[in-house]
C-alpha cells in the first residue's frame, strides 16, 4: 500500500475509504439503472481481475487485517448505510436481500465443492428442504419463524448426512451424479406431495419478528415510508456476517485445511491421520446448515415455496457463483453471489439472452482465472512456524467484515 | 514405552489378500523400540502391502497387531495414526498445491498447542534446514529431495512411537540418498522406533539392527542385522 514509514497513520482513513469504495459500488450496482449497472459489474470483474494479478487484492486483505478494528466498524456502518439508502427502493432492497441469501446457500456449496472438491449439483435442494420446512412449519403446523428456521437448519444438516452417507464410497462423478440425482427427485417428490402443496407450492409463509415487531413490514418513519425489506435487509446481513465469518474460521482450522487435503490426495490426507468419512461428511452437513439458512431466510422474504424455486436450473447458478467468486474464499464466493444476482436481476428485461450473457460470462472467467475472482489465500501459518511475516501479502484470515 | 516391553510393534501371522489372491501369508514381524528394522525384499514381494496393513489401508483376513503390547486389530487407519505410527511413503505423496508451511501443519494434525508444535518445528529445523527456507513454497515446486525430507519431517513431528518409511530413496540421485539416510540415522540416535522399507539393502542394513526378508508375501529370513548380512539373502542383488 503506502509506504512503511506512513503506516499507521494514514492506513486508517485508507482502509475506511476502501469500505466506502467497496460498498458504494456494491450500492451503486444496486441503484443503478440496468444499462449503467452492468457496465460498472464489467469494470469491477475486470478490475477484480487485474488486482488480483498484481497483488492488490492480498494487500488490501492485509490491510484489513492489519486494521481490524477500524475495517470491521466501518464495513459496519458502511453495511447499514445500504438499507437506508434503498429504503425507498423496493426492487433495489428485494435484489439485495436475494444477494445475500444466495451468498449463504453459495458459502455452503463451498465447503462440498470448493473445500473438498465434491462437486454437489443439489445446493438449490437443500436450499428447498429447509424452505419447505419453513413453509411446513410455520403455515401447515403453525410455530414461529424462529422454530421453523430451526427445523429447517437440522432437516437440510440432516438431508447433507444423508446425502454425505453414499459419498463416503462415490468419488468425482459419481458423487455428482447422486448429488444430481437427488436434486431432480426433490423437485418431482415437492410436485407430486399434495400435502405440502405440490405443484402449487406453501403460501403464507411467516415473517420473521422480533418481541412483535416484524422484521418484513412497511414501517412509515417520519413520514417516509420504507420498504418492507428494510429490517430484514438488515437482518440478513448480520447473519451473513455470521454465516461467512464461520465459514472463515473453518478455513483456517485444521478441519479447513485437512478437508483441503482430501480434496488433493485422499489416502496421504487419511496417513497423517484424518478422518476422512468423518470429514466429509461434516462438509455435507455444515453446507446443509448453510442451505438451511438460505432456505428459511428466503421462505420468509418471499412468503411462498414452489418446486420451480429449487430447481436443476438453480443449482447450477449456485455453482456458478461458486465458481466465479472464487473456489475455497468465503469472500470470493460472497462477491460471486452477488455480482450474479444482480447481473440476473438486471437482465430481467433480457431474459432470454440472460442465460447467454452468464454462459459468456463464465467461460470467460474459467478462461481468465479459472480459480474464480478472487481465489483461495494461501494459508499463513507465520505465527506459528516463527517466520517473520514477509511483506504485507499472503494474509489468510479475510476479513469477515467484507459484504 | 518401558512398561510395554521391548517392541513397539508386534504382528503375528497377518495374512492379506486382493480380493482372491493372497499377497502376505502368515507375516509375523517385530519391530524392537528404539531401533531401526528393515524389511527387505524385491518388487512384488509385498512390502507395501505390509506397510498398508499395519496402517489398515489394506484390511487384515487374519493376525494380530499391536502397538506398544495394545491390540490395534479395530483401529481404522486415523486412529492408528492418532495413537502414534507415522508414515512417509512415496505412494504419499506430499499436497502439492499446498506450502511447506500447511503440508508440516497438516503432519502436526493431532498437535492443538501452538506452543508444543513450534517446539516441535525448532528440531525440524535443525534436522531439515532446507525445509525453513521453503516455507512459503508449494510443495509440487520443490525438488525430489526435498519433497523426501518433506514427508519424512511431517511424518516426524509428532514425534511418532512407530515410523515406517517405505522406499525413502527411491527415485532420489545418489547424494540425496546419503543425505536421507544421514536423517534417519540422526532420528535412530534419537532412540526413534523405524520400520524400514527398502530395495536398497546395503544402506538398509548399515543402519538397522534386525532384518526382514519377504519373498512371494512369506517372511523367509528373520533377525540380526548380522546374520542376515552373512546369510544368502546379502547376496542376492534384486533385493
Amino acid at each position: 500500500m503506502t509506504g512503511r514509514n506512513g503506516r499507521g497513520l494514514r492506513e486508517k482513513p485508507m482502509t475506511i475509504i476502501f469500505n466506502i469504495v467497496i460498498f458504494g459500488l456494491a450500492f451503486l450496482m444496486l441503484r443503478l439503472p440496468y444499462r449503467y449497472s452492468l457496465a460498472l459489474v464489467a469494470i469491477v470483474v475486470v478490475a477484480l481481475l487485474r488486482m488480483e494479478r498484481k497483488g492488490a487484492v492480498d494487500a488490501l486483505f492485509s490491510l484489513y487485517i492489519r486494521n481490524r478494528r477500524v475495517a470491521a466498524f466501518s464495513a459496519l456502518i458502511c453495511i447499514l448505510a445500504i438499507p437506508v439508502l434503498l429504503s425507498t427502493f423496493r426492487y433495489q432492497s428485494h435484489i439485495a436481500v436475494m444477494a445475500l441469501i444466495y451468498a449463504m446457500v453459495c458459502l455452503g456449496l463451498n465447503f462440498q465443492m470448493g473445500s473438498t472438491n465434491m462437486v454437489n449439483f443439489a445446493p438449490a435442494a437443500f436450499m428447498g428442504i429447509g424452505a419447505y420446512s419453513m413453509a411446513v412449519m410455520t403455515v401447515k403446523i403453525g410455530v414461529s419463524p424462529w422454530l421453523g428456521m430451526l427445523t429447517a437448519i437440522l432437516t437440510s444438516a440432516f438431508a447433507g448426512l444423508l446425502i454425505g452417507l453414499p459419498t463416503l464410497r462415490t468419488k468425482g462423478y459419481y458423487l455428482s451424479l447422486v448429488t444430481m440425482a437427488l436434486q431432480l427427485a426433490f423437485v418431482q417428490l415437492i410436485k407430486n406431495m399434495p400435502s405440502i402443496g405440490g405443484p402449487n407450492g406453501i403460501s403464507g409463509v411467516k415473517a420473521f419478528s422480533i418481541g412483535g415487531f416484524s422484521l418484513y413490514k412497511a414501517y412509515t418513519f417520519f413520514g417516509v415510508k420504507l420498504t418492507p425489506h428494510f429490517f430484514y435487509l438488515i437482518f440478513c446481513a448480520f447473519a451473513l456476517i455470521i454465516l461467512v465469518y464461520v465459514a472463515q474460521r473453518i478455513y483456517i482450522s485444521r478441519y479447513g485445511l485437512a478437508l483441503n487435503n482430501i480434496a488433493q490426495d485422499e489416502i496421504a490426507a487419511n496417513c497423517l491421520g484424518v478422518d476422512v468419512p468423518r470429514c466429509k461428511l461434516f462438509a455435507f452437513v455444515i453446507g446443509g446448515v448453510y442451505c438451511g439458512v438460505g432456505g428459511a431466510l428466503y421462505a420468509s422474504l418471499t412468503s411462498f415455496v414452489g418446486p420451480n424455486d429449487f430447481t436443476f436450473a438453480r443449482s447450477l447458478v449456485f455453482i456458478c457463483m461458486v465458481i466465479l467468486g472464487g473456489m475455497d474464499n468465503p469472500i470470493g464466493v460472497t462477491v460471486g453471489a452477488f455480482l450474479l444476482t444482480v447481473i440476473t436481476e438486471k437482465l430481467r428485461n433480457f431474459s432470454d439472452y440472460a442465460q447467454l450473457i452468464y454462459a459468456v460470462l463464465l467461460v470467460v472467467i474459467l478462461i481468465v482465472r479459472p480459480s474464480g475472482l478472487i481465489p483461495k489465500r494461501v494459508r499463513d501459518y507465520c505465527a506459528v512456524f516463527g517466520r517473520e511475516l514477509l511483506s504485507p501479502s499472503r494474509p489468510d484470515a479475510g476479513p469477515a467484515d467484507k459484504d | 514405552m518401558n512398561d510395554a516391553g521391548p517392541n513397539v510393534l508386534e504382528i503375528g501371522g497377518l495374512d492379506t489378500s486382493y480380493g482372491r489372491i493372497p499377497m502376505l501369508r502368515g507375516v509375523t514381524l517385530d519391530v524392537p523400540s528404539g531401533h531401526v528394522c528393515c524389511v527387505l525384499g524385491a518388487n512384488g514381494a509385498g512390502k507395501t502391502t505390509l506397510v498398508k496393513a499395519i496402517l489398515n489401508m489394506v484390511k487384515a483376513d487374519a493376525g494380530s497387531m499391536k502397538l506398544d503390547g495394545k491390540s490395534m486389530d479395530a483401529w481404522p487407519t486415523h486412529k492408528r495414526v492418532e495413537a502414534g505410527i507415522a508414515l512417509s511413503a512415496a505412494a504419499v505423496g506430499t499436497f502439492h498445491k499446498m506450502t511447506v508451511e500447511a503440508n508440516l501443519k497438516m503432519g502436526a494434525y493431532y498437535i492443538n498447542d501452538d506452543s508444543l508444535l513450534r517446539e516441535r518445528l525448532e528440531e525440524i529445523y535443525i534436522s531439515f534446514p532446507v525445509l525453513r527456507e521453503r516455507l512459503q513454497q508449494k510443495s509440487g515446486t520443490l525438488s525430489g529431495g526435498e519433497r523426501t525430507m518433506l514427508a519424512i519431517a511431517r511424518s516426524v513431528i509428532n514425534k511418532p512411537k512407530l515410523l515406517i518409511l517405505d522406499e525413502p530413496s527411491l527415485g532420489l540421485a545418489p547424494i540425496m540418498v546419503e543425505t536421507v539416510f544421514e536423517i534417519i540415522r540422526r532420528l535412530c540416535a534419537q532412540q526413534m522406533s523405524i520400520l524400514l522399507v527398502e530395495q536398497n539393502a546395503q544402506k538398509a542394513l548399515s543402519i538397522a539392527t534386525t532384518g526382514y526378508v519377504l519373498q512371494k508375501g512369506a517372511i523367509v529370513f528373520a533377525g540380526s542385522t548380522d546374520e542376515l548380512r552373512e546369510s544368502e539373502f546379502a547376496e542376492n542383488p534384486v533385493m
